[in-house]
């Protein structure tokens, strides 16, 4: 069998497009999978870190995800950008995750640790001023916590990734106007959580 | 009801803002290997699927000899047993016609002596 590593054209360091790499899987060629994963496993993280808090969690997510493109990719039909059909497969599996690890928990003032309590006491200083991210990534996961998966999936979508109207509605399967709904009543829940979880309001 | 909204607003800002996109040391490593076991995997099963049937091979034979063990004296019982009884029914008819002509026989002998 002939070596097809080669360069065919011109220009020697030109990288191979996602749609070559993707006909080298299917016709067999395994290892071409490797620069899809190293191209796009930032942005699967990314997705996956707003679903899980665990890293392993995380890890497990963006795992699930490339395996089932790998397994699936015969049925991507090339129509749009694979990083499109890929961060779709990503959005599924979170979801997935999401339903499976249902929490429902609701939190009150005194679960909050000490970062989070004092991110509440920080928030009159001046905006410049040095606050906790984590400590505010905690309280948003402990908000979404207390949302049914779908609600915390469209507003995860919606607040976080800063996905459109259009494009959850696309993503979900749900018409534009129930996402805005959805939206609009998840974004209410969680204020009242705010307002919940706030130590001083009871000071 | 501002307050808390400027709060969530706030929240969500912060969280956007952190860093999410880092990805582990040789995290694609982890991936291919898993993606170069599932092949692997497969024949695996192909393999277990031909050492089943190896396993199944010897009770197999054992039924096949015990039902062919068990089967033969049936076969061979019924043959003999129609082979006799017609002929002897045949005989047996036969003998009763041979009675019964000697028997009309002594009868009208007496008739001719008259």
């Amino acid at each position: 069998m002939g070596s097809p590593v080669e360069p065919v054209n011109n220009s020697a360091v030109a990288e191979p497009t996602d749609k070559e790499l993707i006909a080298e899987v299917l016709s067999g060629q395994t290892a071409s999978f490797e620069p899809l994963v190293v191209k796009y496993q930032p942005r699967v993280f990314a997705i996956a870190r707003r679903y899980a808090r665990r890293e392993n969690e995380v890890e497990d997510i963006v795992q699930t995800v490339f395996l089932k493109a790998f397994s699936k990719l015969s049925s991507y039909k090339g129509t749009a950008p694979f990083e499109h059909w890929l961060m779709r497969t990503a959005t599924y599996t979170c979801y997935d995750f999401l339903r499976k690890h249902q929490r429902n928990r609701e939190w009150n003032a005194t679960d909050l640790s000490d970062e989070e309590n004092d991110w509440f006491e920080n928030l009159g200083e001046e905006s410049n001023a040095h606050t906790n991210q984590e400590a505010a990534r905690a309280l948003v996961d402990k908000l979404l916590d207390e949302l049914k998966p779908e609600d915390r999936h469209i507003i995860t979508l919606l607040e976080l990734e800063r996905k459109s109207i259009r494009e959850i509605a696309d993503l979900t399967g749900l018409s534009e106007s129930n996402v805005k709904v959805k939206a609009h009543r998840a974004r209410e829940k969680m204020r009242k959580s705010v307002d919940r979880l706030n130590p001083e309001k009871y000071l | 009801m501002k307050e808390s909204e400027d709060i969530l607003r706030k929240m969500l800002t912060e969280t956007r803002e952190i860093p999410v996109d880092h990805v582990p040391y040789a995290f694609e490593k982890r991936i291919m290997a898993h993606i170069e076991a599932a092949p692997q995997a497969a024949i695996n099963l192909w393999q277990q699927w031909s050492q089943a049937l190896w396993r199944a091979v010897v009770p197999c034979l054992a039924v096949m000899i015990l039902v062919a063990v068990l089967d033969s004296p049936e076969a061979a019982a019924p043959q003999p047993q129609p082979a006799p009884s017609a002929p002897l029914t045949a005989q047996t008819q036969t003998t009763d016609e041979d009675l019964e002509a000697i028997v009309m026989l002594a009868i009208e002998t007496p008739t001719l002596d008259r």
